[in-house]
């Protein structure tokens, strides 16, 4: 394959797999609730990923370790175990609510209630697990989850004030509900900040068999790729702000994101605003099934790979059965998808540091990554930008549960 | 026991940071007034075929189920009888322009 194909598969996938629940319920509640006043964190949270998924793959590409048995390598089993807890909560929860996504999108289009739902769209992300190969995952459901661009269409037909997009751009505080406002903020970095993605990418390309070639693919998919999922999510955030927030409506439940492109798009735009959260929910809840199956299987020495036969790799592929079984049940349970999105991307942010600094250890390893390890500036601002959300996180949270 | 007295003094600072009860009111009065405004919505969306009757009939069923939670609370009664009425009056609309049966009736 071409290099210019591979990055042009590479940004798509990327673009792809930016949008999730998590990142179209945060940004919806921050255009409706705060206008554009919370863009700095979408762009915030987009410099920390590109270095993140920047650095995986390059870790990938030049010690053939992904990150998660380089940290069982490296720090042994007590960090390595640490760091595991930690996503396996984080991605029960966000799990969970991808499949809550996922169900409230049919909800929307048949009427059945979502938590009918549950089942079925757990059934078929194992089913896509079980059968498909890494290709299909990776390129197939990336590639449909561009019906988000309808979010770019309908923000460019609602004509937003350049002047006003641009000051969102600086950090502003709220005229009212600054907790509100700040627990919004650390959801949206922690729904762009996924560790699962950059689990995910970093087994994805052992998966590719990357190499030191692939090095300059790997920084223009990171940088392009994620640039223009940022600019998806802002095109999400701008049409609540000018569909939602002038009419006063703050949403507190999923059904009344369905409005969302009706304004701009007609039928059309509702249909397309059901399809954009089923597709891109599906994505993400088979990569984050993936990634977490991949931290168990790199980090205890099991076998592994989506594309190896399930019977040859037992305990990786029973680990997604299990994640995905827990998630659905979460759902079928009746908890409630968009608290439960708002929460579990709070906590991504919340739990950071744990993820982020055992793996600037390694990037700056000479072992792993000899003299291309990071530069300066890729350290500080992860360590920066992971600290801020933590820091927030760890005061918004219980203000807002107190709060309700 | 610095462990204790520290624990102690993040409790009581999180507990002094709790909604106020004007924050409560504020909060039931920004609830009523955004799903009057969701419901409206959604029957001019029906009304000009941007929206399907299926997802009308959601907004009702959970514009109802919402009135219901807040209609529970203290705060209820101290909102505005006009803000109250205006949201019973567009649920009404909603539900009868899709066929369904009054939502207070039921």
């Amino acid at each position: 394959m071409s290099k210019l194909l591979k990055i042009a598969l590479g940004i798509f996938t990327s673009i792809g797999g930016f949008l999730e629940v998590g990142a179209i319920a945060t940004a919806a509640e921050a255009g409706a609730s705060f206008r554009f006043q919370l863009i700095w964190a979408v762009v915030l949270g987009t410099i920390c990923v590109i270095f993140l998924v920047e650095m995986s793959g390059r870790l990938a590409a030049l010690s053939h370790h992904t990150i998660k048995d380089a940290m069982r390598e490296r720090f042994g089993p007590r960090v390595f175990m640490l760091t595991l807890i930690s996503d396996v909560l984080v991605n029960v929860l966000v799990l969970a609510a991808e499949i809550g996504g996922m169900s409230l999108a049919l909800q929307l289009v048949t009427g059945i209630g979502f938590r009918w739902w549950a089942l079925p769209t757990g059934l078929l992300t194992w089913l896509l697990l079980w059968k498909g190969s890494f290709g299909l995952i990776e390129n197939g459901v990336s590639l449909l989850g561009m019906v988000a661009l309808a979010f770019l269409v309908a923000a460019w037909k609602l004509h937003p004030d350049g002047h006003d997009v641009v000051a969102g751009l600086a950090l502003t505080l709220p005229a009212e509900r600054p907790v509100h406002y700040w627990f919004t903020a650390v959801s949206i970095l922690g729904a762009v900040i996924s560790p699962y993605l950059f689990y995910f990418y970093s087994s994805g390309a052992i998966e590719d068999h990357w190499g030191v070639d692939e090095i300059g693919v790997n920084r223009a998919v990171a940088t392009v790729g994620m640039s223009f999922g940022c600019v998806l999510c802002i095109a999400v955030m701008i049409v609540a702000a000018l569909v939602l927030q002038p009419a006063g409506i703050q949403p507190d439940r999923f059904e009344q994101l369905g409005l969302l492109l009706t304004g701009p798009l007609g039928r059309w735009g509702f249909y397309l605003f059901a399809a954009t959260l089923l597709v891109s929910c599906l994505g993400a809840a088979l990569e984050l099934s993936l990634a977490t199956a991949y931290s168990f299987a790199q980090g205890l020495g099991w076998n592994w790979g989506e594309s190896v036969h399930p019977r040859d790799a037992a305990r990786f592929s029973l680990t997604y059965t299990i994640m995905i079984a827990a998630a659905t049940l979460l759902i079928v349970l009746g908890l409630d998808p968009l608290k439960l999105t708002l929460f579990s991307m709070a906590l991504t942010s919340l739990t950071l540091p744990v993820v982020t600094f055992p793996f600037l250890v390694l990037m700056n390893d000479r072992d792993y990554c000899g003299e291309l390890g990071n530069h300066w500036i890729g350290n500080a601002a992860v360590i920066v930008i992971s600290l801020l959300a933590s820091l927030i996180a760890l005061v918004a949270i219980p203000l807002q549960l107190m709060g309700g | 026991m610095t462990r204790i007295i520290l624990l102690a003094a993040a409790l009581s600072l999180l507990l002094g940071c709790g909604p106020s009860p004007q924050d409560k009111a504020q909060l039931a009065r920004r609830t009523v007034q955004s799903w009057t405004a969701t419901v409206e919505k959604t029957t001019e969306a029906v009304q000009r075929g941007a929206a399907p009757r299926v997802y009308g009939r959601q907004i009702v069923a959970a514009a109802v189920e919402s009135r219901k939670n807040e209609a529970g609370t203290p705060e209820w009664g101290r909102l505005p009888a006009q803000e109250r009425a205006a949201l019973d009056r567009a649920i009404q609309r909603l539900a009868s322009l899709l066929g369904m049966p009054d939502p207070g009736r039921s």
